[in-house]
């Protein structure tokens, strides 16, 4: 199995490599895992650590501004970054040959930055318009509101996109001192995926890497605030409705969920599938099929380090209304609870995952991130790669009691979005099938329903 | 890899793969949304999506419960000139799956049901489209390029969604979805004559012809420049799309300008327009240029969003940089950079068995042969900044660009008159 292959190794500065020889296409992932993100960050340095993803590539004493991305497309690769609650993660794809080009990079920057001030303004006036792009999605603006009051005093409740009043006023010197506590060998995982040896991987990340020093500076902690959110006592704010500019009614459904290490956590994956995975779903069969309530539905589970949510999400037209669609759902997932699930659906379950993990199995680049979020968030890799036999050991009666323990009505949190403007003569043929169906209706083949 | 023809004329590519225990199954008819008649856009997809909804033996149900089961997914990918239908599944499940692939295609349901719960579907997702900004920008542009004769200006809209009827599928179904000249690519786990067993067995008897030819839009006749302004009075950003029309694939420089476009605008961060507009200046959080082409017709497109205050000053950045690439070209330096790029990137573009039947199915539908994988080094290496120079100068051009600006009007009307006579739209007025 290509996933036994994977080897780890952690240098004397405190920096782990985890590395896997993967044959095929001629690529090669390296990326770096920084355990710092918006949970870690204070009041005044809200969305610092996303200013700070930013302000790597922006140059270093070796590598000045922007060259970073440009030697890596200047090979035929490609790089990105992105900052999360818990983890900062930086990835490179770049062709066979290039192996070391990447890690001496990302060995570079993860001390070397400069911070200069004319592009640490001009970064900013970057990331504000990036916080416009979010703020003019009248969805995603409604669904930020929506998580800031599910998570309530939680260190998620901000999302990485911070505070605009913070990004404007953060400063150069502010983030160079939050780089210098967060930004070292001690607190990174580097993940290489290539068709290499993994000897040869750690011999080259050790050239570049073992020289960086264990942070000196005291290391920003993380917060200790990561309190159960099924203890606050929120009854206000359970429920947001918002009139928003966007033309489809949606509901979101919120439930406070495990971590993503917890014992409950694949327990819960399985439950989302079945509940609204795909057009064989309980929500899918039953929302949108028979009962014609929604025109689609859908769910996950956003499990993060300390808590999570799991969400389902229904969009429908102004006719049926939210609170029938909610209704629906409750009831279905109401009949998860106290009947559990079939084997039949176990069965398909487990199909998916597999067939999901064999086509995963594909890119390097893939494979990379999941060990590296893995490792980071949940604490260790191999929770990933042995997910499987996680599915196989699974009791069906347990599935029962994890769904009542973590869907549980009391803590559920919703989010209406009703379209400001709503005529609902434009659905009047939503109300003419309505009353059709009382009187059956034939499909093209002839038979009745 | 097997290259055969079936003898109702599906020609067939086999790939043996045993990279994964895996099997990807697609196919491609050489139909798209160009052939959706005038006010009937949206019909080819309706019509891909529906022959997912089950077969004449199997109702949708079963049909999902069947795929799902098993772990499969089916996908639909319906573009401008040609649909793509396939299947992901794991390899054991071939025998199983694929002549149920195989019967949707060949005699699929088309239920009334599944019609009326496709169509609405497809409707409320273009009323979650239809206030994004940059997906506004790019309908305004299309329309004002193309107009409403030809068929890039004609983009589906609610109200042609809910003009089709289940019997406008079906006949166009009856018209298209043929198996001569489709594709069928058969990728993944198993041996190249097992995989030819498999085609044969289950694909032979797909029947029908119709004479009907799908669309291939013509070039586009250069049209005046122009300016329209979409007010959106709850933004603070205004989205735009500038723009013109440029040849298609068949165009024996398309290589040359594809490497012109990373250039100048495609090339993430080593692109001029990143450099200006984002890197130096940090007026948009992302800006790139894109050359999207079909056989005969071509689109060369800007796209970025940035405050309202600041359009002015970032359309003119826009234009002074095209307007000195058009005029100066690349230099030496870029060039290398740019093939180096396209050469690398190519081993990305060929991970894995869904890559991979995606790049067979755009090599032949534009007439490439398998070895165009192969020499695409030897393809690209020898063009020089002669060549791209002489290919920018032919055909990209500052003269006649279209401009589609999504923001408020209030703030961004004084900035774009110096650009043109402005054009007034309201968000929801029709493009």
């Amino acid at each position: 199995m290509l996933l036994d292959g994977i080897a780890e190794k952690t240098l004397a500065n405190g920096l782990k490599i985890i590395a896997l020889k993967k044959t095929g296409a001629p690529v090669v992932s390296v990326q770096v895992w920084y355990n710092t993100g918006s949970s870690f960050e204070t009041d005044g340095v809200r969305g610092i650590s996303h200013f700070l993803e930013h302000m790597m590539f922006r140059g270093s004493r070796q590598v000045p501004s922007e060259e970073h991305a440009r030697r890596i497309n200047d090979v035929g690769g490609h790089c990105n970054a992105f900052t999360a609650e818990d983890v900062t993660a930086f990835t490179n794809s770049v062709p066979r040959d290039f192996l070391e080009t990447a890690l001496a990079l990302e060995a570079d920057r993860m001390d070397g930055l400069t911070f200069d001030p004319r592009l640490f303004e001009t970064e900013r006036s970057v990331i504000v318009e990036e916080y416009h792009t979010y703020m003019n999605n009248p969805v995603a603006k409604a669904f930020l509101e929506f998580r800031t009051g599910f998570y309530g005093n939680h260190p998620y409740a901000l999302s990485p996109l911070g505070r605009i009043e913070d990004i404007t006023s953060i400063s150069a010197d502010a983030c160079r001192d939050y780089y210098r506590r967060s930004y070292a060998p001690d607190n990174a995982v580097v993940v290489v995926v290539c068709d290499a040896d993994v000897k040869e991987v750690f011999d080259v990340a050790g050239r570049h890497f073992s020289e960086k020093n264990a942070r000196s500076a005291r290391a920003i902690p993380p917060a200790d605030d990561h309190r159960d959110i099924r203890d606050q006592n929120r009854d206000a704010g359970r429920r947001m409705v918002r009139k928003v500019e966007f033309d489809v009614p949606v509901l979101v459904i919120g439930y406070p969920a495990p971590p993503s290490s917890h014992e409950d956590a694949v327990a819960l994956e399985i439950l989302q599938l079945v509940a609204a995975g795909g057009e064989t779903s309980r929500l899918h069969r039953e929302v949108v099929r028979r009962r014609s309530l929604a025109v689609m539905i859908g769910g996950m589970n956003h499990l993060l380090k300390h808590t999570g949510m799991s969400m389902f999400f229904a969009a429908f037209t102004p006719d049926v209304g939210a609170a029938r669609v909610e209704a629906a759902l409750n009831r279905e997932l109401e009949r998860i609870k106290n009947d559990g699930i079939t084997q039949e659906e176990m069965a398909k379950v487990k199909n998916m995952t597999l067939t999901n993990r064999i086509f995963e199995l594909y890119s390097a680049d893939n494979i990379c991130q999941r060990i590296g979020y893995s490792e980071t968030v949940e604490g260790n890799y191999r929770l990933w790669v042995e997910r499987l036999d996680a599915l196989e050991n699974l009791d069906l009666k347990k599935l029962v009691e994890v769904a009542k323990r973590w869907w549980n009505e009391e803590n559920r949190y919703v989010l209406v979005l009703e379209p400001r403007r709503s005529n609902p003569l434009l659905y009047i043929g939503g109300l003419a099938r309505r009353v059709s169906g009382l009187f059956g209706r034939r499909d093209a083949q002839g038979g009745a329903r | 890899m097997d290259d055969f023809e079936l003898d109702n004329k599906l020609k067939v590519i086999g790939v043996a793969d045993h990279e994964q225990n895996s099997l990807v199954a697609a196919v491609q008819l050489p139909v798209g949304r160009f052939s959706d008649p005038p006010e009937f856009e949206g019909l080819c997809e309706l019509t891909a999506n529906l022959l997912t909804k089950g077969t004449e033996n199997v109702p949708a149900d079963a049909f999902a419960e069947e795929c799902e089961n098993a772990g499969a997914t089916i996908f639909t990918d319906a573009g401008e000139e040609y649909c793509v239908l396939g299947i992901r599944m794991r390899a054991p499940s071939a025998s199983s799956l694929l002549p149920l692939f195989a019967e949707m295609m060949n005699r699929p349901r088309l239920a009334d049901e599944e019609f009326v719960r496709l169509q609405r579907e497809m409707i409320t997702s273009l009323r979650a489209e239809a206030v994004d900004p940059h997906s506004l920008a790019t309908r305004h542009f299309y329309a004002e390029l193309a107009g409403d004769k030809h068929p890039a200006g004609r983009l589906e809209t609610v109200r042609s969604l809910k003009k089709i009827t289940i019997r406008d599928v079906r006949s166009f179904f009856n018209d298209y979805f043929l198996p001569e000249g489709a594709l069928c690519v058969l990728a993944g786990d198993l041996e190249r004559p097992a995989l030819k067993e498999l085609a044969t067995a289950h694909f032979s008897p797909w029947r029908g012809t119709s004479g009907k030819k799908a669309v291939i839009a013509p070039p586009l006749r250069i049209r005046p420049a122009a300016v329209r302004l979409i007010d959106k009075k709850d933004l603070t950003q205004t989205s735009f799309v500038v723009g013109h029309a440029c040849p298609g694939e068949k165009c024996p420089e398309k290589n040359a300008l594809l490497l012109a476009n990373y250039i100048f605008g495609s090339g993430n961060f080593s692109s001029r327009l990143m450099a200006r507009l984002r890197s130096a200046a940090g007026k948009t959080y992302g800006i790139s240029s894109q050359l999207s082409t079909e056989t005969d017709f071509g689109v060369f497109m800007i796209a970025t969003s940035t405050q309202n205050r600041d359009l002015g000053e970032v359309l003119t950045g826009v234009l002074e940089e095209y307007r000195r690439f058009c005029k100066d070209g690349v230099t030496a330096d870029e060039l290398e950079k740019a093939k180096r790029f396209a050469i690398g990137n190519m081993a990305f573009q060929l991970e894995g068995i869904g890559n991979v039947v995606d790049k067979l199915l755009w090599l032949r539908f534009y007439g490439r042969p398998n070895s165009y994988i192969e020499k695409f080094e030897e393809t690209i290496f020898p063009l020089d900044t002669t060549a791209v120079n002489d290919a920018v100068r032919r055909y990209l051009s500052p003269d006649h660009l279209i401009i589609a600006a999504v923001g408020k009007r209030a703030e961004i009307e004084p900035q774009l008159t110096r650009f043109g006579a402005v054009k007034h739209y309201h968000f929801r007025d029709k493009a």
